[in-house]
């Protein structure tokens, strides 16, 4: 049995719920709301210490960190392939897995997370008094969120950007999709959080300044998956929605 | 034909080359002087235009991502495998190369560079001259920001916490399995050793008596003539780990 603990069909838990909708694979899913602190519940930390979404059960087993459990999906319900055939192919699903939760996720949460820390309201308590139960990561980057990026900060994050725009650019010059000649698992490892892009970087993604990157966006949202998942969101816009999420290269 | 341009045996630059001995591939290593930023050098740059070690090249494929490019050799060279076929040990693998990639390394990195005469001390002068040489404009200018904010004390000691936190990690997961990702040598042992190989000799919280799992596992890595052909590649590694080797009680 397949169980899936996630939050919005944005970002992270955006991956594995789009994954799962294209392999048609049934699934439980419950549904954590992090904006209520419900990942530092005694439960979910028993599952994830780390108290981060999304947790994938398989047989019992949890398995975190997000790039991992969708390749780990392919590899057990190989039926709807989505890896490429070619090594190179697959060295790029790893690439793209691996600058979404480098630079790609860094800056979109960074530019992100003062609307979200607004429109908390009363929720702002709630997870304050939830952070008590959470891990020492956690609770330093929701102090950061709470305290809010001064301009440098921000300015580091945004720089996390424009080289990755310009290689998911190139590669979408070549071909339709990121990592070869179709759609694949880097596709769907980096739509969640690209979606997220037009709203926290409109001057760096837009039409004119990233037009493949922009004609991509759409090309995956048309996809019945991807609608499927979206369609299942609590929040009228999931893509302007965040929590903190991973801390960001600090070379290359 | 394998081209690997890369630096010492050591973190990032070392996973080409630790992988290759193990597989007892014929390999072209063209060593790449970090201290004299030959990583910059516009020869250099023309090969790989991040400026970053290290670069593979096979037949033609260029690879500049150190992770994705192991498993990327792992499949196409000869040799014995070095990735589990269970895919749960698959993730198991890959959860801790970005363990010792995401979490670790980049403790480790803000230690070595807030040390006297490390990056976070330098003059103005310096700093200018650091980012100078980077390629990429956009990822220099962040550099600067960077290098400007500096690492507070704060920061640092919570990057002290983190390793002490990760060698528990590393511990209790040995006290599980022979090996991080199950019981064969893999990867992630692999990836590990590029960072962790001289602990037994440089951390005083290392050792048989206070880490015996991870001391158990660091002999049976250190013993490995694979690894130890590739830290003798090294120019100045190599005599480090032959100590280390015989700290361990193991043969020269």
């Amino acid at each position: 049995m397949i169980e899936l603990y996630h939050w919005e069909p944005t970002s992270n838990s955006g991956e594995v719920l789009i994954l799962l909708k294209e392999k048609g694979v049934d699934f439980v899913g419950h549904y954590v709301d992090v904006l209520k602190g419900e990942q530092f519940s005694a439960d979910f930390l028993a599952l994830n210490p780390c108290g981060q979404v999304p947790v994938l059960v398989h047989d019992g087993r949890p398995l975190t960190e997000t790039g991992f459990i969708l390749q780990y999906l392919e590899e057990v319900f190989p039926a709807v392939s989505l890896t490429p055939s070619t090594p190179e192919g697959r060295y790029w699903v790893n690439v793209w897995i691996k600058y979404v939760e480098e630079y790609i996720a860094p800056a979109a949460w960074k530019l992100g997370i003062a609307r979200t820390v607004a429109d908390l309201g009363e929720r702002r308590s709630v997870i304050e008094a939830a952070l008590g139960r959470a891990p020492p990561e956690r609770r330093q980057a929701w102090a950061k969120a709470f305290a809010g990026f001064d301009a440098v900060d921000l300015e580091i994050a945004r720089g996390l950007l424009p080289v990755r725009l310009e290689r998911m650019e190139a590669a979408l010059g070549a071909s339709d999709w990121l990592a070869g000649d179709h759609y694949s698992l880097a596709d769907i490892a980096v739509f969640p959080t690209a979606a997220a892009l037009p709203d926290v970087a409109p001057d760096l993604v837009n039409a004119s300044a990233t037009p493949r990157t922009w004609e991509w966006l759409e090309r995956m949202r048309a996809r019945p998956a991807v609608r499927a998942a979206l369609a299942a969101a609590k929040t009228p816009r999931p893509q302007a929605v965040f929590a903190p999420g991973p801390e960001g290269s600090r070379w290359g | 034909m394998i081209t690997v341009h890369t630096w010492e045996p050591n973190a990032n630059s070392g996973k080409p080359l630790l992988l290759l001995k193990e597989k007892g591939a014929e390999f072209d290593y063209r060593y790449i002087n970090m201290g004299a930023l030959e990583q910059h050098s516009p020869d250099y740059v023309k090969i790989n235009p991040n400026g970053t070690v290290p670069t593979v090249i096979v037949d033609g494929f260029s690879m500049f991502e150190s992770t994705p490019g192991m498993e990327y050799l792992d499949e196409v060279v000869d040799g014995p495998g070095l990735t589990p076929h269970d895919p749960y040990l698959r993730w198991k693998m890959r959860w801790w190369m970005r363990f010792v990639d995401e979490y670790l390394n980049p403790s480790l990195a803000m230690q070595a560079g807030s040390a006297a005469g490390g990056r976070m001390q330098m003059s103005e002068e310096e700093k200018d001259a650091a980012v100078a040489r980077i390629p990429l404009p956009e990822r220099a200018r962040v550099w600067r920001l960077i290098l400007d904010r500096g690492v507070s004390e704060e920061e640092l000691a919570e990057s002290r916490r983190r390793v002490t936190s990760a060698i528990g990690t590393f511990e209790t997961a040995l006290g599980e399995s022979s090996y991080l990702a199950g019981p064969v040598y893999s990867l992630a042992d692999l990836n590990a050793m590029t960072t962790l190989h001289s602990w037994p000799l440089m951390r005083d919280d290392i050792s048989e008596e206070a880490t015996p799992n991870l001391w158990a596992w660091f002999r049976r890595c250190h013993a490995r003539q694979g690894i130890k052909d590739a830290f003798a590649l090294g120019r100045f590694i190599g005599t480090r780990t032959g100590e280390v080797r015989a700290k361990l009680g193991l043969e020269a």
